[in-house]
């Protein structure tokens, strides 16, 4: 990483409605720093059964002092090796992982969503945060910067705005994936990918089954045509980098670019 | 044949070379990633300016296998879930599941015409995509090639109960969605570099992975299941039993369970191989920093099957004379 990314404390979940504690917190354990997560912090997430949320580990530091110092930092994609199309996924990641942190914890969790949903929500979390993990770890020194989420157009205490935008998040990773796929160099990357993608694709089918009553939103292809999804052959979104980063921009504050292109292999 | 002028078109200097060269590469069965690819998204002229590059003798790479590969498994499902909704052109298929049927739900109807009609569009694109390769799509004759007991054409298989126990036959098509899923992931590796055929498949897998992820989210809802094995996000967490989430399928036979095991063997796996530009480096998920539900985080990654593993699990399904 090229820059400190903080160390947060975090006390209760109450901490995270004020708008200074939460853009810390973001960025530090949604985006890969470190957050200190005091036990008081867990009494207002209910366990569905997920487990017990682990606290990650990491030196004590209120973030009083450090909340807002965030840069907004610009960062450039070099798609055409494999480790700019996993900086690509991994800034995708960070997004979503970020997403789902926040959605954990705003307060209110625990009665804005069925247990159904709450089961969901929290999976979906422990798996987004598990991807970013991965990617961070496995480009090293050559990862991109810690992002910074920019969630203004989510109501987090909005059931309904909080599962759109899941779905939005899902469908779109779905489509990423299966749209860079093709740019990818190296069997084991792609491999790894694949190992993702599909965890993306259940990801939203369940998302988008919590919305429906229909019993076929979970694969409505037909909703799905401005991913790239071609119903009559049953196939799901697959989409350009650069229209997936038009597509994400709105949701994270630094300005990211494509310095060079994919190139086909 | 109007093959000379589109391809005077796209590359005039190449056409004679290319005109001598072409029908040997398609005879040869196999297509490079670059004819492939213009093969699957259905378009001649760019099928065909693919062939141009192959004429300066980049040796062609067989992307056929894997097609064909693909449509025995998309028929296989396509088939069961017309058999479970009673559309097969064999009456006795659709009889055999009568039984079943009477107890799925309006919604759940929906659900399984959906998954059908998806499977049946996989097999017709699959069937186009080997043809425009300069293939010939295999035919499957639903009667004589498929039983959906698991008998290898007795009839009278281990996976009879699916066609009358609902909680059964969700398990059983969870089995089928989970390995179309890292059927094609297992292939991936084989299509490397073929652009559109590469593509196209990716989002057939996870169209796959919606069907697994819903079925998952039909069995938890619906049954009843107490074990929170069958995780609602449709995640596969585990392997063997536990990833498969039998737990509420009464009197599981043995031959049932061995089924179950080798469709989930290994899902549990939390180890991952990547390439940082000069090397392979192997990743333990559970060392990873800041998960949050403790290390086991095999739900964020599904594993692969080889062929041969996926033809192991098909192969109870399939008349012996398939393979």
């Amino acid at each position: 990483m090229g820059r400190d990314e903080g160390t947060v404390v975090v006390r209760d979940a109450a901490d995270l409605a004020r708008p200074a504690t939460r853009r810390a917190f973001l960025r530090a354990l949604g985006l890969g720093g470190t957050a200190v997560l005091l036990p008081s912090v867990f009494a207002a997430c209910a366990n569905d059964g997920v487990g017990s949320p682990v606290a990650p580990a990491g030196l004590a530091a209120d973030v009083a002092g450090t909340a807002g110092a965030a840069a907004i930092v610009p960062v450039t994609l070099d798609l055409s090796t494999d480790i700019g199309i996993f900086n690509y996924a991994y800034a995708l990641e960070q997004l979503e992982a970020a997403f789902y942190t926040q959605v954990n914890f705003t307060p209110g969790f625990a009665t804005r969503f069925s247990a159904d949903e709450r089961e969901v929500l929290r999976e979906l979390w422990k798996d987004e945060v598990a991807h970013r993990e991965f990617f961070r770890a496995a480009l090293g020194s050559a990862a991109i910067p810690g992002l910074t989420p920019n969630f203004s157009a989510v109501n987090f205490n909005d059931r309904l705005s909080v599962l759109q935008t899941a779905r939005t998040f899902e469908d779109l990773g779905v489509a990423a994936y299966n749209g860079a796929g093709r740019y990818i160099r190296n069997a084991n990357n792609l491999l790894a990918a694949g190992k993702i993608v599909s965890v993306e694709a259940r990801h939203a089918s369940a998302i988008r089954d919590l919305l429906d009553t229909t019993g076929t939103a979970f694969a409505d292809l037909g909703s799905l045509t401005a991913l790239g999804a071609d119903p009559e052959s049953a196939r799901d979104g697959a989409l350009a980098p650069a229209a997936v980063l038009t597509a994400a921009q709105p949701f994270v504050a630094d300005p990211i670019t494509i310095g060079r292109g994919p190139t086909t292999i | 044949m109007h093959d000379a002028p589109i391809l005077d078109a796209i590359e005039p200097d190449v056409t004679a070379t290319l005109l001598s060269r072409r029908e040997a590469i398609v005879k040869s069965g196999k297509a490079s990633g670059l004819l492939a690819a213009g093969l699957a998204i259905g378009s001649m002229p760019v099928a065909l300016a693919a062939l141009s590059r192959e004429a300066y003798g980049q040796a062609p790479s067989s992307v056929l296998d894997v097609l064909q590969f693909a449509l025995l498994l998309e028929n296989l499902e396509a088939e069961f879930y017309k058999a479970v909704t009673g559309e097969s052109g064999v009456p006795e298929f659709n009889d055999a599941f009568a039984p079943v049927r009477a107890t799925i739900t309006p919604v759940e109807a929906a659900t399984f015409a959906l998954i059908r009609d998806h499977e049946r569009a996989h097999v017709t694109f699959l069937q186009r995509a080997i043809a425009l390769a300069g293939g010939s799509p295999r035919v499957y004759d639903a009667r004589t090639t498929f039983d959906f007991t698991g008998g290898r054409g007795s009839g009278t298989g281990p996976f009879l109960p699916a066609t009358r126990d609902k909680n059964f036959l969700l398990a059983a098509a969870q089995a089928f969605e989970d390995t179309g899923v890292r059927a094609y992931k297992g292939q991936a590796g084989n299509l490397l570099g073929t652009g559109d055929v590469l593509q196209a498949a990716l989002q057939i897998h996870s169209v796959e992975a919606r069907h697994a992820a819903k079925i998952r989210r039909m069995r938890r809802l619906a049954n009843s299941i107490v074990t929170p094995d069958v995780r609602l996000s449709g995640g596969v967490e585990g392997e063997g039993h536990i990833a498969a989430g039998v737990s509420n399928v009464a009197s599981l036979p043995a031959a049932v369970s061995f089924a179950f095991f080798a469709v989930y063997h290994m899902e549990g796996n939390q180890r991952h191989t990547v390439n940082n530009g000069t090397s392979d480096v192997t990743l333990d998920a559970a060392t990873l920093p800041n998960l949050v539900f403790g290390p086991d985080v095999s739900t964020a990654f599904d594993e692969p099957l080889n062929r041969g593993q996926v033809v192991q699990i098909v192969q109870p399904f399939l008349i012996p004379t398939v393979f």
